[in-house]
């Protein structure tokens, strides 16, 4: 085999050889080779299947644009649609191709090829319609889940990513030649500057080409080492390699990637990539601009590569993919790709221009004259043929005349484009230039300016006065520059988009983009159709889509489009261009924020008391909180909760309820912020004493409840629930600053500072005596819904009356650092009494027995306290609360509103359901009329059977009356519709 | 105070401390009673911290002050402290000793550290010394103060456990 | 991800706040005298202009304060931010600075370069 290597190449370890393997075959490339420039080292030129037709695909690239060549890599848990063309290789590495079956070589999915017509524009919304609906769910859908898609997703996801993020002045995407200038003008100055570069060199089109002979009269490597060198010097300038800017959002905020491991394998145990999120003043875009190609039949054959990433193979990489290519191009971008080849004593076999002999350069005309090169001027390349691989092309002149020409490489450039992905992410706008024929960045829409090939500006000979122009705003020093070229500085351009879209056979393609398998005749089709919409036309052929976006193509199709439609590029405008600009992984998005982190987690003072105690614990909203004790490990829930609730009725019971919500309120006018947020009145109530108060929505609907205990007319302590802690908080807040400012309050949360332990049961009062000996628990100096202050061991503690199980019972609030010795002296006490710690679940089933809604789950934010039957906690004689004028809206006060009901089943074995329908006949059919929905089903030890809690239509007056339970298999069962109250209606054991 | 990672060049330890959460006006009445009982002037810049060897008294906003305790104090010279702002009608003083965890937080890797966790802008420049600030880290709420060699995170007790933990990989990872 | 001047902590990433939809909204008290409608309206009815619209937002996990802002809908551009308590600023001033961003054609969604 030919020496495909071009050892002056800086950046290739010759020295250093790496072994991979491609499809299970062995093969070795150098230090700082990427896949593809390894495989092109040994004359490898199919690298994948292509996405519809399973065609033969080669490597198109060198860079990110890459439609084709995607693989799948085994080694690193099968991360799918990898570009061979940016991803280093590594020892060991395993890689594999997509989109074949059973081999690369031959694939059984190409037969598609010969049933193209079936899969032309627009066939998944055409093919698979009929014969019957069925179809689609049944056959289509699934064949084409098997075929479609690109790549296979990775069984496993372990790999390790991390977030970072940084505030900065500025931020400049691309390390080319501009990127390089713009750093260096800001080195040593008091802007915080960061430099983004996705490949792991710095320099860009110095590293990738010829067309710059010295800069500063140095080699421009020399000359990118220096400048690197005084860069690094500078404190205030930070350069992050191998990170790919993938989003640019509002705000010049910016999320890039960066991979940890460039020519490696990822450590399992290190973070493999980090994602940056980046704020900045300003953005400097420099990222360059991306070569496209041009369509003729069968642009698609492995063996056809765009001529920059050739030439960037060439000087980039050390390797020569072909060491006789055709040259075809139609601008004098190519000029330095036959620069660099004939350095290489290597003579392209011809050189196809578009342009005629008078437009093209001079300088380009003299060195294929002298070089002897079969020049074709005025002609271009009409179709290209092979087997699997290029094998022969077909040169048309001006006259219709042909050549073929037999070769097995082409080199092909259709033009640059500014890589304006970024800038309109940005909201940027384009505009199209009819000289160079593509779209330039226009107008800005944020702080965000343009260097270099980014903006449009292919003159080498302008950058230093666009450099200084551009980055005047910043009051830099100037730079100064000189750049002496290989070829020629002004770029020049003939239009050309695609070659005699005749088709000369069945097999013959004319591709517009590769990865989607859209050809030219798809476009023509879509428009004849009258998708003549770019947007229409894109999601109707898939064209530009997928992970290559159509870098390489999409201008190429607007430039057909405004040929077909006879309007101008700029009326037919590009569709836009939406974040990312390349995949990033989801290990990357998630970051850290996965696994134990993926939400905080809160914990109980008493925590550690609840695990040592063998509690099986509830996650309510972030907090862990004890469900239920098991007391071994055979109990099952149902018995550990029956145990509990039976326990708490006949001797006591304590659960932890620390995770309530505490919020003290105080000032001057306390009173009246209290009664304006609380349907309740506070007026009257004695200080010393607390009650039970709702608050609603200005829509009247129940939001929180929660017990309010004053202190002075100056000062109170509410509780919330659990989950509403935050959102009354910021709700009182909210009316606190923005209705009634005028009020004096304030509000602290204190739910952190205090645990609290609600006990009860027939027993308690006697546990309470013996814990805290010196208060007199009497009903006389302390009755039910009061509240008193006590000093316990040099903590100041507060005690309350009351009770959410029915039981006579006590809140107790201790300061949370005393709070672990408190309950564990309360739980020392209590065994003598029979005392349990209970669960969240038992809670609930006492509280439904007492006919306690729970917020949220007994109401859901449609329901007033006139659906649930508290009208007698609604302040009668107040003006204002908030959702009052609601209460007496049509809406609210019409009859046949879902009203809290209490359910048993007639038979008492059968098992009420939660979420169940309520039925009025006993016939289950669907739609199940919507009457009404059972919130809270349990099973009463008390009772002996299960009960619920039901919202029902007209609910209040059926009480008293038989109806139905839908049951989870589809049947019913009879039940009777009862006062929402189980349990001791008359509160005799409350008050005891 | 108890130490929770020496790695990367950052150093972290943990420990409570006595803290008042102070809300009101600010007018004279307020600065009254501080400057009486413990000599401090409150600072009348928003966001600002004053301190002396034994607290640290920042102003949170137009009408919230945290007064932490750095040394060991008693449990009822605080709760005293407390009550007598509590006595002035128009001043809420919360004795909040026992609601949050601090971290004090040293090393030059300390904010690089920090933006792995939050997007909060560290620079000199936007945060100076002697400053503090209310943000998410971690995705919690957290107060930072920034003092002169050190800075300070306090975030709320139920969350310590988790808090540490994504420190501690913070610093790791 | 926008950046929120928060008038007292300063200008702080958009993850800090939330949103309390339009600003300058009038609570009325809850005398029976309003009626179903006047009360409905304040409930439930607010406008939803594409252009500049009056905002309040709260720096939830800040300073947990309300404040109001002017933002372009159409752009996220947060022209100007004032505490409760300062005087509601005129949009006039700001008309002339209206800018679409690009994505917004007469036709299309993405058509950006027709719209000149």
């Amino acid at each position: 085999m030919k020496d495909l290597n071009n050892h002056n190449s800086p950046f290739i370890n010759f020295n250093q050889r790496i072994n991979f393997k491609f499809d299970g075959v062995k093969y070795y490339g150098y230090k700082g080779d990427t896949i593809a420039s390894a495989l092109l080292r040994h004359g490898t030129k199919i690298i994948g299947r292509s996405f519809k037709y399973h065609r033969p695909r080669g490597i198109y690239t060198c860079g990110i644009e890459e439609p084709n060549a995607l693989v799948q890599i085994v080694s690193e848990y099968s991360e799918p649609n990898a570009r061979a063309t940016i991803k280093k290789i590594y020892e060991a590495m395993e890689v594999e191709s997509q989109n074949r079956w059973p081999s690369l070589d031959f694939d059984v999915g190409s037969i598609n090829n010969i049933f193209s017509p079936l899969f032309s524009a627009g066939f998944y919304y055409k093919t698979f319609m009929g014969p019957h609906k069925s179809f689609w769910k049944k056959i289509y859908e699934p064949l084409i889940r098997k075929a479609a898609g690109l790549g296979k997703p990775p069984k496993e996801f372990k790999a390790i990513s991390s977030h970072l993020h940084h505030n900065v002045d500025i931020v400049i995407v691309g390390g080319g030649l501009n990127g390089l200038l713009a750093a260096s003008s800001f080195i040593d100055t008091n802007y915080d500057v960061l430099l983004i570069e996705s490949d792991n060199q710095l320099g860009g089109i110095l590293n990738n080409s010829s067309k710059i002979n010295e800069i500063d009269g140095k080699k421009p490597q020399d000359w990118v080492k220096d400048t690197i060198e005084n860069i690094e010097k500078s404190k205030n300038i930070k350069i992050l390699k191998n990170t790919l800017l993938t989003t640019y959002n509002y705000i010049n905020h910016l999320i890039a990637v960066e991979d940890k491991y460039v020519g490696a394998k990822p450590a399992e145990d290190k973070v493999n990539s980090t994602l940056h999120k980046i704020r900045s003043d300003h953005v400097i875009l420099s990222n360059g601009h991306i070569e496209r190609f041009l369509s003729f039949q069968n642009n698609d054959l492995p063996g056809i590569m765009l001529g920059a990433s050739f030439e960037k193979y060439v000087c980039r990489y050390g390797v020569i993919p072909s060491k006789e290519p055709v040259i075809f191009s139609n601008n004098s971008n190519s000029n330095s790709l036959l620069q660099s080849l004939l350095q290489l004593d290597i003579k392209p076999k011809a050189y196809v221009d578009s342009r005629s002999g008078e437009q093209i350069e001079s300088e380009l005309f003299d060195l294929i004259r002298k070089n002897d090169i079969p020049l074709y001027t005025n002609a271009q390349i009409k179709a290209a043929y092979g087997n699997k691989k290029l094998e022969k092309i077909v040169i048309e002149d001006s006259s219709g005349g042909t050549n073929e020409i037999a070769t097995d490489f082409l080199c092909v450039s259709g033009g640059i484009n500014p890589d304006v992905h970024l800038f309109t992410q940005s909201k940027g706008l384009l505009d199209w230039d009819e000289k160079d024929l593509t779209y330039k960045p226009s107008k800005p829409f944020q702080k965000t300016i343009n260097l270099g090939s980014a903006s449009g500006q292919f003159n080498f000979e302008e950058v230093e006065n666009e450099i200084n122009k551009k980055l005047k705003i910043f009051k830099l020093k100037k730079i100064k520059v000189e750049i002496n070229l290989n070829s020629p500085s002004k770029y020049k351009i003939q239009k050309l988009w695609e070659v005699s879209p005749h088709k000369p056979s069945m097999w013959s393609k004319s591709f517009i983009d590769l990865q989607n398998d859209v050809t030219t005749k798809d476009i023509r089709q879509a428009i004849s159709e009258g998708f003549d919409r770019i947007e229409h036309l894109k999601r109707f052929t898939t064209n530009s889509m997928g992970t290559d976006q159509g870098k390489i193509s999409s201008i190429n199709a607007l430039g057909i489009v405004s040929d077909l439609l006879d309007k101008k590029v700029n009326e037919v405008g590009t569709t836009i261009y939406r974040p990312p600009y390349a995949p990033l992984s989801f290990a990357a998005i998630a970051g850290r924020n996965s696994y134990e982190f993926y939400d905080p987690e809160r914990k109980s003072p008493i925590h550690q008391w609840h695990i040592k105690n063998g509690a099986v614990f509830e996650d309510v909203g972030q907090w862990k909180r004890p469900w239920y004790f098991p007391n071994s490990k055979s109990e099952s829930m149902h018995d550990a909760v029956q145990r509990e609730s039976k326990n708490v009725r006949e001797n006591a019971g304590i659960l932890d309820g620390s995770t309530l919500g505490k919020i003290e309120i105080k000032g001057k006018d306390a009173l009246q912020f209290m009664n304006l947020i609380y349907t309740n009145s506070f007026t009257k109530m004695k200080p010393g004493y607390s009650r039970y108060a709702l608050m609603l929505g200005e829509d009247g609907m129940v939001k929180d409840d929660g017990i309010i205990c004053k202190i002075s007319d100056e000062h109170f302590i509410s509780t919330t629930t659990t989950g509403g802690a935050a959102n009354v908080l910021a709700c009182m807040e909210e009316y606190a600053q923005t209705e009634w400012p005028n009020l004096n309050v304030y509000m602290n949360s204190i739910t952190e500072q205090f645990a609290t332990f609600n006990i009860s049961g027939p027993k308690t009062r006697d546990i309470m005596r013996e814990v805290f000996s010196e208060i007199d628990f009497s009903n006389e100096t302390f009755p039910f819904m009061t509240f008193q202050f006590h000093e316990y061991q040099k903590t100041q503690i507060r005690i309350m009356r009351a009770s959410f199980t029915g039981e006579m019972g006590y809140e107790i609030y201790v300061p949370a650092n005393s709070a672990s010795k408190i309950w564990e002296r309360i739980q020392e006490v209590g065994k003598g009494f029979g005392l349990i710690p209970y669960g969240t679940e038992t809670m609930h089933l006492l509280r439904a027995e007492k006919g306690y809604i729970i917020v949220g789950q007994d109401t859901d934010g449609s329901i007033t306290p006139i659906d649930l039957g508290l009208n007698w906690m609604i302040g009668k004689t107040k003006t204002d609360f908030i959702g009052k004028r609601s209460l007496t809206r049509s809406d609210t006060v019409r009859p046949d509103r879902k009203q809290l009901v209490g359910i048993i089943p007639s038979n008492k074995e059968d098992q009420i359901q939660e979420g169940q329908h309520i039925l009025l006949q006993e016939a289950f059919q669907t739609p199940v009329p919507m009457l009404g929905h059972i919130t809270s089903s349990y099973h009463s030890p008390t009772m002996g059977h299960t009960f619920g809690l039901a919202v029902i239509k007209d609910g209040h007056r059926l009480i008293g009356t038989k109806a139905f339970a839908s049951t989870s298999e589809q049947k019913t069962i009879p039940i009777d519709i009862v006062k929402p109250i189980f349990y001791d209606e008359k509160n005799e054991r409350l008050v005891s | 105070m108890r130490e929770v990672i020496r790695s990367n060049d950052v150093e972290i330890k943990t420990f409570s401390t006595h803290q008042i959460i102070i809300r009101g006006s600010g007018n004279s009445e307020f600065n009254n009673i501080l400057n009486k009982k413990l000599k401090l002037l409150p600072p009348s810049d928003n966001l600002r911290i004053v301190s002396d060897d034994n607290h640290i008294l920042a102003k949170m906003s137009f009408d919230q002050w945290n007064l932490i305790f750095l040394n060991d104090n008693k449990d009822f010279k605080v709760q005293k402290i407390c009550q007598d702002f509590n006595e002035k009608a128009s001043i809420l003083a919360t004795n909040f000793s026992d609601a949050q965890v601090f971290f004090q937080i040293i090393g030059i890797n300390t904010f690089y550290m920090l933006n792995k966790l939050t997007h909060f802008d560290f620079r000199e420049k936007n945060f100076k010394a002697m400053t503090a600030a209310q943000t998410l880290v971690a995705k919690i709420d957290c107060n930072i103060y920034r003092l002169e060699n050190h800075i300070l995170i306090s975030c709320n007790r139920s969350f310590a456990d988790y808090f540490e933990d994504r420190l501690i990989d913070a610093v790791n990872f | 991800m926008l950046l929120i001047d928060c008038p007292y902590c300063g200008p702080r990433d958009q993850s800090e706040f939330s949103n309390g939809g339009e600003a300058h909204v009038k609570r009325p008290d809850g005398s029976e005298e309003i009626s179903d409608r006047e009360w409905g309206e304040y409930v439930f009815i607010r406008s939803n202009p594409k252009g500049l619209f009056y905002e309040r937002w709260v720096h939830t996990h800040g300073c947990r304060k309300w404040f109001n802002c002017i933002r372009d809908t159409s752009t996220d551009e947060i022209l100007e931010v004032y505490k409760l308590d300062d005087p509601q600023p005129p949009m006039k001033k700001f008309e002339n600075k209206i800018k679409t961003p690009s994505g917004e054609p007469d036709v299309g969604s993405g058509n950006f370069t027709v719209k000149k």
